[in-house]
């Protein structure tokens, strides 16, 4: 199991230079997973930030080998509302007239950002539930339902992981990264869900489920090969052009304990009971394999 | 027909039970190949010919020594971009369909599961693996919210007019500029602002 609890994300405000004359300009810091990220922004947008910027990590820290900056700030318009700025090492990512939605738009890029630097660990997209000690991780890009699927499961009763990566480790374990929960109906911004900052200990991944939304769909799951289940991950990793072999290998690790699934699906809260009650149907893919019938000779 | 020669560079391979991970770096993309299909692309070096490779599938994996699953095998691998050179093979009777192939095996008593099969998966970059959002739901997404903001009273006029304005309008230029994140992120603005319902 995990060597140690390590909280390695804290915020730091430095008293910083004016970014503009007459503006009190802070920087946010934040550190893990080997990344360093710091954001200039001004004193009465400050609230705004995600804290902290970058979840908790249940990973050991080891020395920051990358640094990237961020900004987020406000232009007031004479004959218009004031515009919220985002950018990335001097370039603009989003200017919206809504300071949550920007702030947003800056945690999402912050995190991406992360995700695609490390080398401390694979990100995948995914939503990550835990179940009886094990992982059940949903892979899938946003705007693919991962957050409210996620939130039905732990309606249901299973622990909050991460709705956004599933975040492996060298050797195959899945390690929260435990975000407030954000649910895409309406607006996010006023769904936060808080679901416990505590990192928890890492899980082995237990099952894998390529689901896709359609309105109306039939829940109707189709065991996946141990190959078709590794590409539902590698599909949905994030650095994996930058780190092909370690990403692969990372996968195998993480798959070999998993059993992979695919459905189309409809509603979140019936899908969370179609997949607790087909998980408590079948023994998993450890045992499976131990009795001699997984792998090959599945459909 | 030339002998079948495997592509080998800019691969690399992660070997699972009964299935192999072969990740082409070149084109960014992962297969998962089952083990008829690994044996040939193993097999294929160029001088062997295809009876030679359908005898090594027979020693390996107990399959009858039949062409037409290296020649399917080979089709699979050749449309997955692991041959160096296409197979020559002209459509007729040289080639059987899957059904066909299948059926052959089954007839021959070998399982269905040592037909050749390949799953392949375009390795994201990290924009990619971020959002599923394509042109064309950015498109409809946009249209969408337009048409029910305009028919929006508290478009024009209401507390929340200015922000819902200025976010649709940065929603059309994000949209323009090919920056679909964003533009979900300003229409999720306006549905906000003016009560919309949900995409």
């Amino acid at each position: 199991m995990t060597e140690s609890m390590a909280t390695t994300a804290e915020d730091t405000v430095l008293s910083p230079p004016a970014i503009a004359a007459g503006t009190s300009v802070v920087t946010a810091r934040c550190s893990a997973y080997g990344i360093e990220v710091a954001v200039d922004t001004s004193d009465d947008l400050f609230g705004y930030l995600p804290s902290p910027l970058i979840p908790p990590s249940t990973m050991r820290e080891s020395r920051t080998r990358q640094r990237i900056g961020f900004a987020f700030t406000q232009t007031r318009c004479a004959d218009g509302p004031p515009l919220f700025t985002v950018a990335e090492e001097g370039v603009q990512v989003l200017s919206s007239s809504d300071a949550e939605l920007a702030a947003r738009v800056l945690e999402s890029q912050i995190h991406l950002k992360v995700a695609a630097l490390t080398d401390q660990a694979v990100f995948v997209h995914a939503g990550v539930v835990g179940l009886d000690g094990r992982a059940l991780v949903i892979p899938g890009p946003s705007r693919s339902g991962k957050s409210t699927l996620v939130d039905a499961l732990v309606s249901a009763g299973a622990t909050y992981y991460s709705d956004e990566y599933a975040v492996i480790d060298v050797d195959g374990r899945i390690h929260a990264f435990p975000r407030e929960l954000r649910l895409r109906d309406g607006l996010a911004r006023d769904r936060r869900v808080s679901l416990g900052g505590e990192p928890t200990e890492p899980l082995e991944a237990a099952w894998v489920f390529n689901l896709r939304y359609q309105a109306g769909a039939v829940w109707e799951p189709k065991e996946l090969t141990p190959g078709q289940t590794l590409l539902t991950l590698l599909a949905n990793s994030v650095a994996v052009r930058r780190r092909s072999e370690v990403t692969v290998r990372t996968l195998r690790l993480a798959t070999a304990p998993a059993q992979g699934w695919y459905s189309l699906r409809a509603d979140a809260a019936e899908t969370a009971k179609q997949i607790l009650q087909l998980i408590n149907r079948t023994p998993g893919a450890t045992q499976a394999r131990s009795q001699g019938h997984a792998g090959e000779d599945r459909p | 027909m030339t002998n079948p020669c495997a592509r080998r560079n800019d691969i690399f391979c992660e070997n699972l039970d009964a299935e192999t991970i072969v990740y082409d770096k070149a084109k960014d993309r992962a297969h998962s190949l089952n083990r008829t299909v690994m044996l040939v692309w193993e097999s294929a070096d160029g001088q062997r010919t295809v009876e030679d490779i359908a005898a090594i599938l027979h020693r390996e994996l107990g399959i009858p020594a039949d062409r037409h699953v290296v020649l399917l095998a080979l089709q699979e691998l050749e449309k997955a971009s692991l041959l160096q050179e296409p197979v020559p093979v002209e459509a007729g009777p040289e080639l059987l369909s899957r059904r066909q192939v299948a059926r052959k095996l089954a007839l021959a008593g070998a399982s269905v599961a040592m037909l050749p099969v390949i799953a392949t998966v375009l390795a994201p970059t990290p924009a990619m693996a971020a959002s599923m959002i394509t042109q064309q739901q950015a498109g409809q997404d946009l249209t969408t919210v337009t048409g029910q903001a305009i028919a929006n009273p508290n478009f024009l006029v209401g507390p929340e007019a200015q922000t819902a304005q200025a976010d649709l309008g940065n929603a059309m230029l994000d949209f323009s500029t090919g920056n679909y994140n964003a533009e979900i992120q300003q229409l999720d603005g306006v549905i906000q602002a003016l009560g919309l319902p949900p995409l």
